[in-house]
Order: C-alpha cells, then sequence, then structure tokens
C-alpha cells in the first residue's frame, strides 16, 4: 500500500532485541534474566499507519520505547530519518501541585516544545480539554476524567510528525473518550505517521494500513492488514 | 533537543519544583528565609550562649561553614535520587539525563543565595564592617558552584545504576563535613595534616569565605583555581558518565 509505493522508510528495525535486566547487570557482566524482545524487523514509511498486535508480553511497549529512543536495543539497529518521534505520552511529568495550565506547559516541553510553542498551545488545551476554570486550578483536585482530559490535550498537541501510540485511542469519561478517539483517529487519517499498538482487532482493522504481528518478542508476520488480522484471529 | 529547549526545560522545571514543594506547606516560600533562620538561631544559642564560645567570633565563623556546607551537601544528596525521582519521564520522553541534577543545584543554589543574604545580614548585626572586598565571594561561590555541579552530575550518573553507592555516599559525606574544617579551623592543625585537608575543595572553599568574610583577605587565585580545576573535572567526568549510560536510566527497575 502506501509503504509499497514510497522508496524510502522513515523509520527501519533490523533484528532488534532487547531485555530488561538489573541495570548494573551489564556493568559487572552478568547475563539479563528476562528477554522482552529477540528478534523484530519491520520499516515504516511516511505518511503510513502501521498497527502492531500481540498477546500480553509479546513486548509491544518496549518495542515502542525502543523506536521512540527512550530505550536502545542490545542487538540489531534502529535507523530513523531526521524526524521528531515520539510516544503519545499521557500527564508525563505532572506535578499535583501545579495547576493545569502550569503542567500543560511543563509536560510540552517535556514532550519536545519550545517554550513559546508550549504556551502557543495553551488556547488550544484549554479548548480541547473543556476544563474551564479548573484548568487554573492545582491538578491534584481534579478528578481521574479530568486528569485524562488534561493529558491528553497536552500530548496530542505537542505530537511530532512520527506519532507512536500505545493502546489508547481514547481516554476520559464517554463524552471525551468519543471526542479523543476521533481525534487520533482523525490523525491518523491524515499523513501523519503513526505506530498504533493494540491487541484490539477491530481497531486496527479500521485504522492500519499495514499489521506487523509480534509474538515471544519476534516478528511472526507482517502484510496486509485484512491478511494478518485474519491469521491473528484463527491463532 | 536544541540548547535553547533544554533551558527552557530546565528553568520551568526548576520552577515547578520550588512552587510544588513550596505548596505543600502553609507557609510556603517564608520556609526559605524561616528554616536557616531557625537552624542558624540553634547554633548561635548551643554555641554563642550555652558553651560560651564567643570568643573569637566562633559563631561567625561557625555559619559561614555550616550554610555552605548546607548547600554543598543538599545540592549532592538531592542529584544522588534526581534521576530516579524522575523515572516517570525518563521511561517515556527522550530528554538528556543532566536536566535532572541540574535542576536539583540550581534549586538547592537559589535557596543558599537567600541564606547568603541572611548570613550577610546576621555578621552586620553581629559587628562586622562590609567591605568591598565582599564582593570576593562571587568569585568563591563561583568555583564552588563548578565544584557542586560537577560532583552533582557524577553523583546523578552513577547512584542509578550502583543504588548501593547511596549508603556509601551518605556515610562519605558525613566524612567529608569533618574533613572541611566546617567545626573546627584548619589553620590550626599541623602543617602535614593543612596540606592534606586542603585537597578537599570543600575544605578550601570555607576557608576562603571565613577569610573575606571574617579576616578581611584573600580570595586567594590559586586556591579558586584549585577548585575550579577539581569541579570541571568532575563535571566533564559526570556529564560524559550520564551521556555514555543515557539509555540504561530508563530500564532500571526502580
Amino acid at each position: 500500500m502506501v509503504g509499497a509505493n514510497s522508496p524510502k522508510p522513515l523509520i527501519s528495525l533490523r533484528h532488534v532485541g532487547f531485555s530488561y535486566g538489573k541495570p548494573g547487570a551489564s556493568f559487572w557482566g552478568r547475563r539479563a534474566e528476562h528477554s522482552a524482545i529477540r528478534d523484530i524487523s519491520f520499516d515504516v514509511y511516511p505518511g503510513e499507519t502501521v498497527g502492531i498486535i500481540g498477546g500480553n508480553g509479546a513486548g509491544k511497549t518496549t518495542l515502542l520505547k525502543l523506536i521512540a529512543g527512550v530505550l536502545k536495543p542490545a542487538v540489531g539497529t534502529i535507523t530513523r530519518a531526521d524526524v521528531r518521534i515520539s510516544m503519545l505520552s499521557l500527564q508525563v511529568g505532572f506535578l499535583p501541585h501545579l495547576t493545569g495550565r502550569e503542567n500543560a506547559i511543563l509536560g510540552g516541553l517535556l514532550l519536545g516544545l519550545s517554550k513559546e510553542q508550549a504556551k502557543k498551545n495553551l488556547a488550544l488545551i484549554e479548548e480541547f480539554s473543556e476544563l474551564q476554570a479548573f484548568i487554573d486550578e492545582p491538578f491534584g483536585t481534579y478528578s481521574s476524567g479530568m486528569k485524562a482530559r488534561l493529558g491528553f490535550s497536552v500530548a496530542y498537541f505537542a505530537s511530532n510528525e512520527v506519532v507512536l501510540i500505545d493502546e489508547v485511542l481514547g481516554v476520559g469519561d464517554r463524552d471525551f473518550r468519543i471526542k479523543s478517539t476521533a481525534a487520533i483517529k482523525e490523525m491518523i487519517t491524515t499523513n501523519r505517521t503513526v505506530v498504533l499498538v493494540s491487541h484490539n482487532v477491530a481497531t486496527l482493522r479500521e485504522t492500519a494500513n499495514r499489521v506487523v504481528w509480534i509474538s515471544e518478542g519476534a516478528t511472526h508476520m507482517e502484510g496486509d492488514t485484512a491478511d494478518i488480522l485474519e491469521a491473528y484471529a484463527a491463532s | 533537543m536544541t540548547s535553547q529547549r533544554i533551558w527552557g526545560l530546565i528553568t520551568f522545571k526548576v520552577y515547578a519544583e520550588l512552587k510544588a514543594e513550596s505548596n505543600r506547606t502553609y507557609a510556603g516560600y517564608l520556609w526559605w528565609v524561616f528554616e536557616p533562620l531557625l537552624f542558624m538561631a540553634v547554633y548561635y544559642f548551643v554555641f554563642g550562649v550555652l558553651f560560651g564560645r564567643n570568643t573569637e567570633d566562633f559563631v561567625p565563623f561557625l555559619l559561614v561553614g555550616v550554610t555552605i556546607w548546607h548547600w554543598i551537601q543538599s545540592s549532592i544528596s538531592h542529584s544522588a535520587s534526581a534521576i530516579s525521582q524522575n523515572r516517570p519521564i525518563i521511561s517515556q520522553v527522550v530528554v538528556p539525563k543532566y536536566v535532572f541534577p541540574t535542576v536539583a543545584f540550581i534549586n538547592n543554589s537559589l535557596k543558599f543565595l537567600v541564606i547568603v543574604g541572611l548570613l550577610l545580614f546576621f555578621l552586620v548585626f553581629y559587628g562586622f564592617v562590609p567591605t568591598e572586598r565582599w564582593f570576593g565571594l562571587v568569585p568563591v561561590l563561583g568555583a564552588a558552584s563548578l565544584f557542586v555541579l560537577g560532583s552533582s552530575f557524577l553523583v546523578s550518573a552513577v547512584i542509578p545504576l550502583v543504588p548501593d553507592l547511596k549508603i556509601l555516599l551518605d556515610n562519605g559525606l558525613r566524612a567529608m563535613m569533618f574533613m572541611s574544617g566546617i567545626f573546627f579551623d584548619i589553620a590550626n592543625l599541623g602543617q602535614q595534616w593543612q596540606d592534606l585537608l586542603r585537597l578537599n575543595p570543600v575544605a578550601v572553599i570555607v576557608e576562603q569565605a571565613r577569610l573575606i568574610l571574617l579576616r578581611n583577605e584573600g580570595p586567594y587565585f590559586y586556591d579558586l583555581a584549585y577548585v575550579s580545576a577539581v569541579g570541571l573535572v568532575l563535571l566533564i567526568l559526570g556529564a560524559t558518565l550520564l551521556k555514555l549510560f543515557d539509555h540504561q536510566y530508563a530500564k532500571a527497575p526502580w
């Protein structure tokens, strides 16, 4: 589809392996005990949405962190084009004693925005989150629904050219879940490049151009959305 | 991230953490003044009144040492936990790790500046006459900052990866306090001990500050150059390790 026609991938993974271990383990030359990802290879092309499917513990979240650059592969390579890549991370660095507005700036800065851009986003965030007067109240006084609204709005307006989404499409109370789901789906269908991790077949069928099936830390199958999801459902 | 963005992040995080910290108490920012006043009062009462060691200006001598030590010690121990405290951030976004000890250093230094103001006020109240020599405190604290930031970088880089070192650090800081002449004048020791203790940059910093404020003497260039040089080495070493281990911190299970 999109990928097949585009000559150069934005992100390219080759035989990527990674394992969590005690941080000092490599320090003292000990072997790490738990292997999260063994051998994963695939490409992401500009403008497409790649779905990653796999059961619990398949290493999907770890994979996103590797693509984002938060973690570094122990073996294999990840090459990235010169684009900004970020996970759609909710409520990063939010502090309960700060107001919604202050947390929105802090969150924006952490997600890579400049201070000017983070401040400029405030109006958009205020409107989208519909927090109204609460935007100037301490974050710690928010209900979980309100926290989700703010967290989503900050991440949504800070998102980069390449967005990595882990499971969550919509968050918060019912109304906001519909609104945020629509926003994400719109982001996916525009020519933004998206890597979407999910174990929900329906979500991927609706949004992904291609699907990579991950099993036991390795690429199991990769290809057309319908084909892979059919095989996955049958497994 | 460009350096301008990183600086924007650092300054806002400094503001955010100070505000969050002050909002936890009713008196808030007033504690910046009250807390040092309290501990200064305690030292004054114990050593000035109780032990009657007012001779040779022991209380001012002590307070200069104690306030400087308080700054150095709190910056370093906050930096030790700076990265682990920000684990939720580190595990989700790519951010240069030196941001966290830098924020800890700036936070503690801002509080320290308030304390320096109080200290100078106390000295004047006590009877010392401020002279232009007191501006010599600026290069002393500048060199000291290099040392404190360097130590903070180094400690923040290593302790999250080998948490066992935290126990050594706590004891090491205590030992360093006793070897920095906070409670005694190292100039009263035998020459070979003086030479040994003056290898410790903290002892040099404290001594230079006392010379300026209490003896109307100094600061001495070579002493400051020594502190700056040690600070620079620590800073480069710490920054190198933070970069080298950059991806290790998000892996740590705690």
